[in-house]
């Protein structure tokens, strides 16, 4: 028993929780409105998820994380099947094909590769240093690694999804320290590639989708109106909000996916600054303690996986709330253990675990 | 994998990089929200308590069609809806009263609207009345006003006018069934294309049923546009210091334009053409396809299901019995009669069952199985081969082909020649024909073909089932050399730009019908022959243009029963081309009960293509049944004409005045000159030194009425000095016979 609990990083642990609550309490008063709609149905489940999570997450703090290590491969190729799947034998939900329906349970794939991917290059990055810097000869592996969950994501008609696995490859690759002319070279190559894709690679309404996303106006009823509406609600919060429950819904009834883009503007518009204040504080504190454990990890692949798994839950936050505040456009990006979505908030508390269990072994080496 | 746990040092440094940008990150975070929730917060409070943004949509216009000369087919019109929000009404009793007293519309009909305002939200307008006219846009809009005083005559708070666009036609029944029509979108199918069609398609959208409308919908609906207003309570625009630059506007985008290939005079001269009677016409540009004209009758008026009368008139049209909403010319599928009798006779030759030259004796009549089957011509024409037999469609000639080839043989050259089978013409609901083969029959009726049914179906007769379409596609393929086409309605699509969007291409290479083209050419040699040579269809000689074609009458019902009413006359046919070497336009018309082919369709398609004809090569026939289109016309050109001639005229007057003026002129001047060229002898006879030779400006007559004077070069000038005979006779720039002269004055 000692030993199980020993080295626990509790601090990490108890911001984890707190954010999780704040999430199922959030979630509840985004559901709560819908009369005729949604129902708390999706409370329930998020809440069955968010426990199945924590169990996921209490076991992989057990292994030993080097597993991971040996295990990428495998883990990486099953997360490419399950998309494949999915673009095969998957159900079409909002527009895209992202969905797998096992029986009552969906699952949606592109979460785990997510995960799955930071493993691999973790992995790629641990084993193979470098020390002036990562030329392009030397990224074109993990580049293909990306490339690939990211093309058949695309197919799958998420947009936003796909961009993320780029941002986290470049944030990675760019900790790991790339060479000037390298990054030079990806960044005249990226633009490249997506004006290329842009106009020959993509299907006429994602095309469609990637014009809204630029250009929230051109959607008519679409995301320029719910832009302005998330704006009203963030801003009518105020100081200390409107209370619990008690936010304005009547704008937001009219406001889609108040349950997994919104949240955000949900949870702005009863708590107020000082709301959103102690929820960023509470993300900055997951993401600088997760840095920390990565940098305290005597072993390169440890530091790799926890400061990988540290960029995925930033990029999710700055794309979500970029796109939520008005300061970029709106993509389909959730917010991480605030959003609903069972494949999410398990992908996430997966990757937590894997944190806590880096933490754990601080000592090991 | 290797523990290289001593290695972590180099990345100690990069953290630094995270840390700084998870910190900048939050702290833009934090910056924007204190902006939006503190700075800006009592404003957005305010909003979302006590205002709400209204979308207003700013209707697209949709795109117009046109025919394929650029005549407009299809437009737009504007069209005011008297509208009432229950949100902003402040006291329903009055505005009620006030709309009644300013335009007349009874309450009771008022009350009636209002009383479905439980079923959607109360900013949302209901319609009180469509279609009002001007004036009464006017009266509404000048008597609204925001504030309402005790002791005002009308309260009008709530009460709104929207436009809108409505579908307007020049002509509203010229080409309805190929057309089709524009109404609100139902359930079933805004689901459908919300699935297929993600962010195009809303509830209260227009959209288009059957033909182009419907199959072009997405090109023509454009996007429609929306402006964000904030409305209080009260219904008064709200216009917050700054808040206008966070609204949008979005203005709407028109429609596509759509060009068709149908030519709308030729649309105008079928339904004039048809009266009153039933049947259809379709003419085919035998090289591409193209379809010229489809005119289905009887047909509506669309300007009528585009206004407000609309379901009044739909009712009555889809209950009438005559079938107004068939397209008869892909939906109405007839016995093909005598013009059938082109594919046997195409079919026996090519099977090598008959020589062209070997005659088969017509007495009148056919006995076979027991039957006497007859031929229309009650003395029969004699020992008759392939050539005639078609000029005169004589049955016996076919009655024979048709038992040597059988009911399967036949419909594979009819299959091959486009019949049986649909167009693939890109409108809803086209119907396949039927071309019976013997299987077919076993597994319609579970009996076996009889060999007597060969003789009906060789003269189109029996189970044979083809649609105006399918003739004129058989009658195009048989004379454009033997290639076939696909029928196709729209020549292009352009965009607001104006840049085509969309253009029907010709294919690269054209497949060849499987057929001898030298017996797809004596079949057309006969078809000239039917008109020119005095056959059934020759009373289309009387046209400029030289014509061929086949004539057809199609039994209705059994010659024995007795039955002489209208319904049991028989389906007149006449399928032609026009001209005889290189055929421009091909066409099918079928008058139903119209009697005999050559009397009822064959004037129908001749004024078809003597009207194309017309058309393309700008000539005027004189024909009785074109006439009258060409008078005005002719009267203008004389009009034209004689005005040319006035002013003529008056031309030549003015240049003989003109002529007369300028010869003065110039006597003028030839005085002023030689006064001048004395003067200078006499200077020159006094002058000891010779001077530079100052350029003397020179006179050079440009034209009669203007006279520019010119400076001459140095060059030129020491030529002046020369003496008349030393001076090199050289042409100047400026040479003229006139100048000559001039010259030597100096």
């Amino acid at each position: 028993m000692q030993k199980i609990f020993e080295n626990v990083n509790w601090h990490f642990f108890v911001v984890i929780l707190a954010l999780i609550s704040i999430g199922l309490l959030n979630l509840y008063s985004a559901v709560y409105y819908w009369g005729e709609g949604g129902s708390l149905v999706l409370f329930w489940s998020q809440l069955v998820w968010m426990i199945i999570g924590l169990v996921l997450m209490f076991f992989v703090s057990f292994i030993d994380y080097r597993f991971f290590s040996r295990a990428a491969t495998p883990i990486y190729v099953i997360s490419i099947v399950l998309l494949v799947l999915s673009l095969v034998i998957g159900s079409e939900v909002r527009g895209t094909q992202g969905w797998l329906k096992l029986g009552f349970l969906s699952l949606q794939p592109a979460e785990f590769a997510k995960v799955a991917y930071i493993i691999v290059l973790a992995r790629y990055f641990a084993n193979n240093p470098s020390y002036d810097g990562y030329g392009f000869w030397e990224l074109w592996r993990p580049l293909l690694l990306m490339l690939i969950p990211c093309g058949l994501i695309i197919l799958q008609g998420d947009l936003g999804s796909s961009m993320f696995l780029v941002l986290i490859f470049a944030t990675v690759a760019f900790f790991a320290r790339v060479k000037r002319r390298t990054l030079i070279a990806f960044l005249v190559i990226g633009v490249a590639a997506v004006m290329a894709i842009y106009a020959f690679g993509l299907k006429d309404y994602q095309r469609e989708r990637i014009t809204t996303f630029m250009n929230p106006e051109a959607d008519v009823r679409g995301s320029g109106y719910h832009l302005m509406q998330s704006k009203i609600a963030v801003g009518s919060g105020r100081v200390f909000g409107k209370g619990y429950l008690k936010g304005n819904i009547n704008k937001l009834r009219y406001l889609p996916e108040r349950h997994t883009d919104f949240v955000f503007p949900v949870f702005a518009e009863e708590w107020g600054f000082a709301g959103g204040f102690v929820l960023l504080t509470l993300y900055a504190a997951l993401l600088l303690m997760a840095l920390d454990i990565a940098r305290r990890s005597k072993e390169r692949f440890g530091g790799f996986l926890a400061a990988g798994v540290a960029m995925m839950i930033f990029c999710q936050l700055v794309i979500n709330l970029g796109g939520v505040l008005g300061l970029m456009p709106l993509t389909g990006v959730t917010l991480p253990l605030m959003s609903y979505g069972g494949s999410s908030v398990v992908a996430v508390l997966a990757s937590l675990g894997i944190v806590l269990n880096i933490s754990k072994r601080r000592f090991m080496f | 994998m290797r523990l290289s746990h001593d290695n972590t040092g180099d990345m100690d440094r990069r953290y630094k990089y995270l840390i700084v940008m998870v910190i900048a990150f939050i702290v833009i975070v934090l910056a924007r929200l204190y902006f939006l929730q503190v700075i800006k917060g009592e404003f957005y409070h305010f909003f979302s308590t006590e205002n709400s943004i209204k979308q207003i949509k700013i209707p697209a216009a949709r795109g117009m069609i046109f025919d394929r000369r650029g005549q407009v087919l299809v437009e737009n019109r504007p069209s005011f809806t008297l509208t009432i929000t229950p949100q902003y009404v402040v006291n329903p009793k009055m505005a009620f009263e006030s709309i009644e007293n300013l335009i007349g519309v009874p309450r009771e009909e008022i009350e009636s609207v209002w009383a479905e305002r439980y079923k959607q939200p109360k900013y949302q307008p209901l319609v009180v009345r469509d279609d009002i006219t001007a004036e009464e846009v006017a009266t509404i809009k000048s008597r609204k006003n925001p504030w309402y005083h005790d002791g005002d005559e009308f309260d009008l708070r709530g009460v709104d006018v929207e436009i809108r666009y409505r579908r307007s036609y020049p002509q509203g029944n010229v080409a309805t069934h190929v057309l089709g029509y524009v109404r609100e979108i139902d359930g079933d199918r805004l689901d459908k294309y919300r699935k297929d069609h993600p962010g195009r398609y809303f509830l209260g959208d227009n959209i288009g049923v059957r033909g182009i409308e419907e199959k072009w919908d997405l090109d023509l609906r454009g996007r429609d546009g929306y402006d964000q207003r904030i409305i209080n309570a009260v219904g008064r625009e709200v216009d917050y210091g700054g808040i206008a630059d966070q609204l949008e506007y979005h203005d709407a985008e028109p429609g596509f334009s759509v060009f068709l290939t149908l030519d709308r005079d030729l649309q105008e001269l079928a339904r004039d053409m048809f009266g009153g009677r039933t049947g259809s016409a379709v003419a085919l540009d035998p090289n591409t396809g193209a379809v010229l004209a489809m005119y289905s009758a009887p047909s509506y008026d669309l300007n009528i299901l585009a206004s407000p009368g609309a379901d009044e008139y739909w009712k009555q049209i889809a209950s009438d019995p005559r079938g107004y909403l068939i397209n008869r010319a892909i939906q109405g599928a007839y016995p093909p009669g005598s013009t059938y009798k082109i594919v046997t006779g195409i079919a026996a030759l090519a099977e090598g069952l008959v020589k062209p030259d070997e005659n088969v004796r017509c007495g009148g009549g056919l006995h076979y199985g027991g039957r006497m089957y007859h031929c229309w011509a009650k003395g029969g024409h004699g020992p008759i081969s392939y050539h005639r037999s078609l000029v005169h469609s004589c049955d016996v000639y076919y009655y024979t082909m048709g038992l040597r080839l059988g009911p399967d043989r036949l419909a594979t050259y009819a299959n091959k020649l486009g019949l049986g089978k649909r167009t693939g013409i890109s409108l809803a609901d086209e119907r396949s024909g039927l071309i019976p083969t013997a299987a077919w029959k076993e597994r319609r009726f579970g009996v076996p073909w009889q060999r007597g049914e060969n003789l009906s179906i060789a003269v189109g007769q029996g189970y044979d089932l083809v649609t105006p379409l399918q003739n004129a596609l058989m009658i195009s393929q048989v004379v454009n050399g033997g290639y076939e086409i696909k029928p196709h309605l729209v020549e292009a699509i352009y965009n607001n730009e104006g840049d085509p969007v969309y253009r029907w291409v010709p294919s690269e290479d054209r497949k060849k019908i499987d057929i001898d083209p030298e017996i797809l050419a004596r079949a057309k040699a006969a078809l000239a022959g039917v008109v020119q040579e005095g056959g059934t269809g020759g009373r289309l000689r009387a046209y400029e243009v030289k014509m061929g074609g086949k004539t057809g009458t199609a039994q209705v019902v059994s010659l024995e029963s007795g039955c002489f009413k209208h319904e049991c006359r028989d389906h007149a046919w006449f399928v032609g081309f026009a001209p005889l070497e290189n055929p421009e336009i091909a066409a099918a018309v079928v008058v139903e009960h119209g009697g005999f082919g050559a009397a009822a369709a064959a004037p129908i398609v001749g004024a078809i293509l003597q009207r194309y004809y017309d058309i393309k090569h700008n000539t005027r026939s004189k024909h009785p049944h074109l006439a009258h289109l060409y008078k005005d016309v002719i009267a203008e050109e004389a009009e034209e004409a004689k005005r040319v001639e006035e002013a003529k005229k008056a031309e030549e007057v003015k240049k003989a005045e003109e002529a007369k003026r300028a010869e003065e002129a110039e006597k003028k001047e030839q005085q002023a000159a030689d006064k001048l060229n004395v003067e200078k002898e006499v200077k020159r006879a006094s002058a000891t030194t010779k001077p530079k030779p100052v350029p003397k400006p020179r006179v050079v007559p440009v034209a009669k009425r203007q006279l520019i004077v010119e400076q001459p070069t140095v060059q030129e000038a020491e030529i002046q000095e020369k003496k008349p005979a030393q001076r090199r006779r050289r042409k100047s720039k400026y040479h003229r016979p006139r100048a000559r002269k001039l010259e030597t004055e100096e």
